[in-house]
């Protein structure tokens, strides 16, 4: 038993190094020493008071039912009941403690994961549903708490109790102690086969959980698109797939639950029979009284509510350690780690005039061996407007979020004004940065927090400006609540006014340099023409930085940059290209010949 | 063996159901879980006669004997057990599955105006952690009613057999524990709700921060977000404690109050055992009995508790689990001609004040391309959803002479197809994103939306897996992907909302060459701002932002309609301003 418990605790231990979760234990329990001494007393009081009730049996029988004397049977009725008492009390401690302690650790968990994920590479999420990553916070976060609560906590009382038990059978007698100790491996045996093909059908079932969670959050997200197409049956026909394996898995858990509680009570009754035929008048091979006899089978029976309780608690356990895996892998993530938070916005860009942004070899893969982008090498002059231009797929988002330090390159760097954009903190960037995306991402608030993303250093006066700005101001007064009207979907606003709330949303804090992918896309030509002459009008101090598909671009540029196959093909003024390139040349030429 | 079918079920808003539902495990569980429990008593009686046994002094092999029969038969009650638990988890295991099923089928049956009311992440908790907690609770309150109701039955009975007077006195306690954990009952399913609440609520904060992860990182937003998540989870953390405290800690309070007739039981048990009114056997007996029953009196109030919490969430599920919906999949529709009319259409939206397009009227037929534009705000994107059926509309729209809303949903969707701007895409392969189960050869309509170059570059090919929501692919691609999908059936009407706006012009120009000369017996609806390929195509509906619309050849509008021609013209100069720089 004491080998199983070590094998446990250092599996969790294994499991834990340098890990979130022990990270996470350690910091609470430093936060709440009275807590934990006073859980440490309740325990040790629970496994020693526990001891006594086959003692006081022990004496009922050897004092008073053998000799058939009532003398003292009274006294010895009460201080049994006085000790249950005292079980009681020290239970309940010991349950309360926990309970704080445990949940104290999840919130704990939480908020380091929550800490993680403000760190984690930015390819995380391209490679990790919602879904699933919601399920570390929740699900797994929850088995952790059992793992503390009704794991090892539960599992260490158990043990201590063991140790307890055949301490008091081996004052009874030797013989009998080293049965008992005999014993402990066996069940060791029993257990451990549980516990290996356990997890292995707990781990399986998590992945299994986490698909479910997944296909629903994607159904949920697409339902407009498979009410239109009657997929119902189709998305529910997948739905029950995944949970049908699901239901397999369970079963297989099921099995090994429900087999190992009665293997346990076998054993027992066996061990039972075993200490009565040794100890019979004819045999009596343990040379103990009566009243040991009796204590002894009582023993034995709470040495095997610890070992039945054990085999719950290995559930738990398990389910915890999947848990603690997949929390710990989801900690192991990569982390942006050049960030250097001394840099400021006010630092890098003293002057917002004079941004100097420059690409430097820079080359990009998303896995090894395919380049997205090779050798950039650019250099931007402060305030000039740039268009990149590329058939679609040619990785020109992608430069935008090496642009903005969100991803990584794989050589070269990008800099402003000498510093590397990867290593400016994320807080920062939004007063250098105004991102406008090719789709507009709402979250959940009101109108004003469309825009300021509840963001408390942003004023009224600045949203109401931005709103302005992009000549909004008129439809959100209609609105029944006008700056503070809950937005709850996205039929509060069209295509065109969600494009709209996002370039607000990216010049509300008028940083210096703009980043617009894409933005007339989803414009008509009058609203289009509105925002360019609004952003023209704000373009005397910025740098603006702009993809395109189309070659005549919007925004009057003052440098072109032709992408091809992850490659700089050309770059040049517009009148430049014209002459110079062929491949512009020939697609203007093209572009103009649809158009007219 | 596993029964290995999930299958839906009538009237899922009666709990009493999942067990009516399930009669084979279920008349198990009652066989399995009768004979166990009362079985379970031979346990302690065969223990005291043993002790008896040594006593006695009896020859050895009566002993053997003895001892061999209790191996046996708790060998074979615990079998039963084994049985007992196995098929009351393979109930908890398929009553799961069946309610998960059943959410999902409501869920994906409701109306799109009615699940825009919903909140993503309240939705989550419900179809995954509450139909936990519920039957978790109805495990538990299953399991209980046998190894509480019956075994308890079966000690007191066997109790009272062994001294009437001793077990009157000592079991009068076992009642109050009871009592006092039902009276607890009401405070810990407020917390409780409480707890669920507050849960559900971090949880959607949670499902926000990560969906929309990169769009706070833009913005340096995490870091104030990662505050504001923090107190959340303070007070979640408060109200789990309260919730849970009450519920985990209470019981060793109980054991102490149902234990308190043990002072009895040794005291008067062990007198009679003096006056040799019972065996020493019998007193072991009577006492193992009497704790075990305590224990388990002490443990019905977590079953109180579970059954109390499962409540709550059963409540909070229990709208969701509504009679299971089929489309009806029968099709009578016209496949030979294709003719739309629009008649004075009008469309709102429940939130907003008005209507968004009013009156708008125009017709078409197969081999028509009929272009939608206007100004930002105009409606177009809504005209596109409304001639979809998906909401009520004002006015009439008639496909083949007979009104849209008199069509069935399927035969709607076997009529129209629709494109909108987003990509909702799956994270499966290219080939299922594109059929969704409908077996087909994809390769024409991938060439349709040339795709077949992108896919030539793709080790995988068909199978290439998009990832979620399509991420694994460029935005052109999945905006492709998803015309493929919409083309796949070449259905009479359909609908296109912008699907170009990250394609270039090049293959958008091939992209509409192909429509033009693959789609001869499909209406397409093309809605698009960029009105340089509309002086190609069939009629042209033009919505202005005061509501008026303007319908006609392209030709037509631009000489009735000023604005129409403004933009026109815009258009075309612009690309000409770029070439004369």
């Amino acid at each position: 038993m004491q080998l199983y418990l070590i094998y446990n605790v250092q599996r969790v231990v294994m499991t834990m190094e340098n890990s979130l979760v022990k990270k996470s234990i350690i910091k609470v329990i430093r936060k709440n020493m009275g807590r934990c001494i006073l859980l440490i007393f309740a325990v040790c009081g629970t496994v020693i008071t526990s001891l006594v009730p086959p003692q006081i049996l022990k004496q009922i029988f050897d004092q008073n039912l053998v000799p058939r004397s009532s003398d003292g049977l009274l006294m010895l009725a009460i201080a049994y009941m006085g000790v249950i008492l005292f079980i009681g009390v020290f239970d309940f401690m010991k349950e309360a403690v926990l309970t704080v302690l445990g949940q104290k650790i999840t919130k704990e968990i939480r908020v380091e994961m929550m800490v993680k994920l403000e760190k984690i590479y930015a390819l995380f999420f391209s490679s990790n549903g919602s879904g699933v990553v919601v399920s570390r916070f929740t699900n797994d976060v929850d088995a952790i708490n059992s793992l503390f609560t009704s794991g090892i906590v539960g599992m260490m009382i158990d043990c201590l109790k063991v140790i307890g038990i055949i301490f008091s059978i081996w004052l009874f007698s030797e013989t009998l102690g080293i049965i008992t100790i005999i014993l402990l491996p066996i069940i060791y045996a029993i257990t451990r086969l549980f516990q290996k093909r356990m997890l292995k059908a707990q781990i399986e079932n998590r992945i299994l959980v986490g698909k479910v969670n997944n296909h629903i959050s994607e159904s949920l997200k697409n339902a407009q698109m498979i009410k239109v197409f009657s997929k119902e049956n189709y998305m529910e026909r997948k739905y029950t797939e995944h949970l049908l394996d699901n239901y397999k898995t369970v079963e297989k858990v099921n099995f090994y639950d429900s087999v190992f509680p009665p293997m346990i009570q076998i054993t027992r009754a066996v061990v039972i029979a075993i200490i009565v035929i040794l100890s019979s008048k004819q045999l009596n091979y343990l040379g103990i009284s009566l009243g040991m006899v009796a204590a002894s089978i009582d023993l034995i029976s709470n040495l095997f509510a610890p070992i039945e309780n054990l085999g719950m608690e290995l559930q738990n356990i398990q389910q915890a350690i999947s848990g603690i895996h997949r929390v710990n892998n989801f900690y192991s993530e990569t982390e942006d780690t050049n960030t250097i938070k001394e840099l400021q916005a006010e630092n890098i860009i003293p002057i917002r005039e004079e941004v100097r942004l420059s690409f430097h070899d820079l080359t990009f893969h998303y896995e090894e061996g395919t380049d997205v982008l090779q050798n950039i090498n650019l250099i931007i002059k402060p305030q000039e407007k740039v268009t990149f231009v590329g058939r679609t797929g040619v990785g020109k988002s992608t430069l935008f979020k090496l642009i903005m330090g969100l991803l990584k390159p794989s050589e070269g760097n990008i800099t402003i004004n000498g510093i590397d954009v990867y290593n400016i903190p994320n807080n920062e960037k939004r007063k250098i940065f105004g991102y406008v995306d090719q789709s507009f991402h709402l979250i959940k608030g009101t109108v004003a927090e469309q825009i300021s993303l509840q963001d408390e250093s942003i004023t009224r006066e600045q949203i109401e400006h931005a709103l302005e700005f992009v000549g909004m101001t008129d439809y959100i007064a209609s609105l029944e609540k006008g700056f503070d009207t809950q937005v709850i979907n996205d039929t509060l606003f069209s295509q065109g006014q969600m494009q709209l709330l996002a370039i607000a949303r990216a010049i509300v804090t008028d940083p210096p340099i703009l980043l617009l992918d894409e933005i007339t896309a989803n414009l008509d030509s009058i609203t289009e023409e509105k925002i360019v002459t609004v952003l023209q009008k704000a373009s005397r101090a910025h740098t603006i930085l702009s993809i395109s598909h189309r070659l005549s671009s919007m925004i009057a540029s003052d440098m072109v940059v032709i992408l091809e196959n992850g490659r700089v093909k050309n770059t040049g003024s517009p009148e430049m290209l014209l002459q110079k390139d062929d491949w512009y040349r020939s697609h203007l030429a093209l572009e103009k010949l649809t158009w007219s | 063996m596993a029964k290995l079918k999930i299958e839906p079920m009538k009237n899922p808003d009666k709990i009493i159901n999942y067990w009516k539902k399930e009669k084979f495990v279920v008349a198990c569980i009652l066989i399995f879980g009768l004979t166990f429990n009362i079985s379970i008593i031979l346990g302690p009686i065969y223990q005291g006669k043993l002790i008896d046994s040594i006593v006695g002094g009896g020859s050895l092999s009566s002993i053997v004997t003895l001892t061999g029969t209790y191996v046996v038969l708790i060998g074979t009650i615990q079998l039963l057990r084994y049985f007992k638990r196995f098929y009351i988890r393979r109930f908890a295991n398929s009553t799961s599955a069946t309610m998960r099923l059943m959410i999902y089928n409501n869920i994906m049956h409701k109306s799109i105006s009615e699940l825009d009311n919903e909140n993503t992440g309240n939705l989550m908790t419900r179809a995954i952690s509450d139909v936990d907690l519920c039957v978790e609770g109805m495990r538990k309150f299953t399991t209980e009613l046998f190894d509480t109701g019956v075994l308890m039955t079966a000690y007191i009975i066997s109790l009272l057999v062994y001294d009437v007077k001793i077990t009157i006195l000592s079991i009068l306690y076992i009642p109050i524990a009871m009592m006092l954990a039902e009276k607890l009952k009401s405070i810990i399913y407020k917390y409780s709700i409480d707890f669920r609440k507050k849960s559900s609520e971090v949880a959607s904060i949670t499902f926000d921060s990560i969906e929309n992860a990169m769009l706070y990182r833009v913005n340096g937003m995490e870091a104030q977000n990662r505050a504001k998540y923090n107190a959340e989870l303070e007070d979640l953390q408060n109200k789990a404690i309260k919730a849970n405290i009450l519920e985990n800690s209470m019981q060793p309070i109980y054991n102490v109050i149902a234990m308190i007739g043990i002072i009895m039981v040794i005291y008067f048990g062990g007198a009679k055992v003096i006056h040799g009114g019972w065996t020493i056997g019998i007193f072991s007996t009577y006492i193992t009995m009497f704790i075990a029953m305590a224990n388990k009196a002490s443990k019905a109030a977590k079953l109180f508790n579970s059954v109390q919490k499962s409540q709550v969430s059963w409540k909070r599920i229990k709208p969701y689990l509504k009679e299971y919906e089929n489309k009806d999949t029968a099709a009578n529709i016209n496949k030979d001609s294709t003719k739309l009319s629009v008649e004075n259409l009008g469309l709102r939206y429940a939130v907003s004040k008005e209507n968004i397009i009013e009156n708008i009227s125009f017709e078409g037929k197969q081999g028509d391309i009929i272009g939608v534009t206007g100004p930002i705000a105009s409606g177009k994107s809504t005209l596109g959803i409304s001639l979809t059926g998906l909401y009520p509309y004002l006015g009439s729209i008639k496909i083949d002479g007979k009104e849209l809303t008199s069509y069935s949903e399927y035969e709607r969707s076997q009529m129209i197809s629709y494109l909108g701007h987003k990509s909702e895409l799956f994270s499966d392969t290219i080939y299922n994103n594109i059929t969704l189960g409908n077996e087909k050869d994809i390769t024409s309509v991938l060439k349709d939306v040339c795709f077949d170059t992108d896919l030539a570059a793709m080790p995988d090919g068909q199978n290439t897996l998009v990832g979620n929501s399509g991420i694994r692919l460029s935005g052109g691609q999945q905006a492709r992907i998803s015309l493929a999908r919409a083309l796949l059936n070449k259905n009479k009407i359909i609908i296109i909302d912008d699907p170009f706006s990250a394609v270039d012009m090049k293959t958008e120009e091939t992209i509409i060459e192909n429509l033009k000369n693959n789609y001869k017996h499909s209406l397409i609806i093309l809605i698009s701002h960029r009105l340089t390929i509309f002086s190609k195509i069939s009629q042209v509906v033009f919505l202005n932002n005061d509501k008026m619309t303007e319908y006609g050849a392209h030709n037509e509008l631009m000489k009735t309609s000023d604005l129409y021609a403004t933009i026109f013209n815009l258009q075309c100069t612009e690309s000409g301003d770029d070439n004369g720089k």
